[in-house]
């Protein structure tokens, strides 16, 4: 299970990155889609922890590949995971198991969300000059 | 991440539906989505990697909030996420080594500040002890820095975590006695602890203030804390003298009150303070022998309150054996009357 996170893996940088192959953007796409399910279903569903942890690193690299494709496409493919898991949680009524086959569940999350460029300085991208020039003065105010 | 802790935290506020429950308490092989919700929250705050992006206000206000309401939620699943994710948020908000101060938690938090002023109203209400989200609110306030400014902020926090030192509840003076450090300026440390000497002494010299032992504890607690304190600002001798003269009155307070936890906060206090206190007890102890332990054993923290006494009473000895015996002489009695305190235990 956990040589399978990171064959997955390898396979989508190498459909990432190898500009020879002969296929169609919507066909890379989809064959990329399908390595991030199978790190995605491990996560979701394996209760192994070498693999979890595995699987979890698996996911946080591609991510950060993903987010820094310049596709369009490519780049919305860890959101959509991520959206689709939420949207999972929302609508069924019962959730994960509270055995160890939902350990995984965090580090999806968590790998996911942490991958995403420039979420270590967010507190810049969220804030619009108004807030930031009424935050300088109130650090002043306080100095 | 803003989209996904929105979408977790409205999750975990989602009411539990009766059929849900009774389905994933029947065979136990079913997380409620809430809690799973809580978890993933957590997960996201304890992530290094994430510390700067979550300390943001409108993220982490709501995940702190949510933490604390959901303490009382009826499904135990539910309370266990709440704690894991209130743990994982306080070394955020307090910062790694608890030396963030109560002027940066409120300038960066500014919501809190109704928050937590609102969780430390006690409410007189006969079916709960302790008021929905107290505690937490006041682990988060106990780990505190204290800060000069604003004087309105520290004055209303003080007023409402003093009300609290009268609690029934012993862990929530405790708490209460801690947080207030954090609402009290380093420069006024000495003021405030010669302070609480007095009013320590008015309240049990007031006669109308006889239902007060709760109050009284708590006052000693808070003393203590002080005296903890007097030792990281930079204090004269004569300063320190009149902090133990003013701590001495109190030796009254631990031969007369009957309550053995008074007396022992009574004693912690001599205790920080290198004195003595009294050793009257230890010959009544010699004297009165198995009919005075067994009358006074049961007393709720008698016990704890004799080992300090016997402590102290040993320390006593032990100071004038340096003084009037040889040293070969001196270890023999030591040990003999250390086989009397075996003997009598």
């Amino acid at each position: 299970m956990q040589e399978s996170g990171n064959l997955a893996v390898q396979v989508a940088f190498m459909l990432l990155n190898d500009n020879q192959l002969t296929l169609s953007e919507v066909e890379r796409r989809s064959r990329i889609e399908e390595c991030v399910r199978v790190v995605y279903q491990i996560l979701l569903r394996c209760r192994h922890k070498g693999a979890i942890e595995a699987a979890s690193e698996s996911m946080g690299l591609l991510c950060r590949h993903l987010f820094a494709s310049k596709i369009e496409s490519i780049r919305t493919i860890p959101r959509n995971a991520l959206l689709e898991f939420l949207n999972r949680l929302e609508s069924t009524q019962s959730g994960a198991s509270v055995t160890r086959r939902s350990a995984g569940l965090v580090f999806l999350v968590v790998k996911i969300v942490s991958s995403e460029p420039g979420e270590k300085s967010s507190k810049v991208s969220i804030y619009n000059p108004f807030k930031l020039f009424n935050k300088f003065l109130l650090d002043l105010f306080y100095l | 991440m803003y989209l996904a802790v929105q979408r977790l935290i409205s999750i975990a506020q989602r009411p539990v539906t009766e059929s849900v429950e009774a389905g994933a308490e029947s065979d136990g092989s079913c997380d409620l989505p809430q809690a799973l919700a809580m978890h993933l929250l957590k997960g996201l705050v304890h992530d290094a990697s994430l510390s700067t992006a979550l300390l943001h206000p409108e993220l982490m206000e709501p995940i702190f909030r949510l933490s604390i309401e959901l303490f009382d939620h009826p499904h135990w699943a539910i309370r266990n996420a709440a704690l894991q994710l209130h743990g994982s948020a306080i070394p955020r908000l307090a910062g790694p080594h608890f030396n963030k101060t109560t002027a940066e938690l409120f300038h960066k938090f500014p919501g809190l500040e109704e928050f937590f002023l609102n969780k430390l109203i006690q409410r007189n209400n006969s079916e709960e002890l302790v008021g929905s989200g107290l505690i937490p609110s006041l682990s988060l306030l106990c780990r505190l820095a204290p800060s000069n400014d604003p004087v309105s902020r520290n004055e209303t926090f003080s007023s409402r975590l003093t009300h609290l030192l009268a609690h029934p509840v012993s862990q929530v003076r405790t708490m209460a006695a801690r947080s207030l450090l954090a609402f009290m300026p380093l420069y006024k440390t000495k003021w405030k602890t010669i302070l609480l000497c007095d009013e320590t002494i008015s309240l049990t010299s007031d006669a109308s203030n006889s239902g007060q032992t709760n109050r009284l504890h708590g006052q000693l607690l808070v003393l203590q804390e002080f005296l903890g304190r007097c030792r990281a600002v930079a204090l004269s001798v004569e300063d320190w003298q009149t902090i133990r003269e003013a701590v001495s009155a109190l030796s009254g307070i631990e031969q007369t009150q009957p309550c053995y936890y008074v007396k022992l906060a009574v004693l912690q206090l001599f205790k920080q303070l290198g004195m003595a206190g009294n050793v009257d007890f230890f010959k009544q102890q010699l004297e009165g022998g198995e009919v005075v332990r067994r009358q006074l054993h049961q007393q709720p923290g008698f016990s704890d309150w004799v080992i300090l006494k016997n402590k102290f009473f040993f320390s006593f000895i032990n100071s004038i054996l340096v003084f009037i015996a040889p040293a070969q002489n001196g270890t023999r009695l030591q040990s003999h009357l250390f086989k009397s305190y075996v003997d009598c235990h």
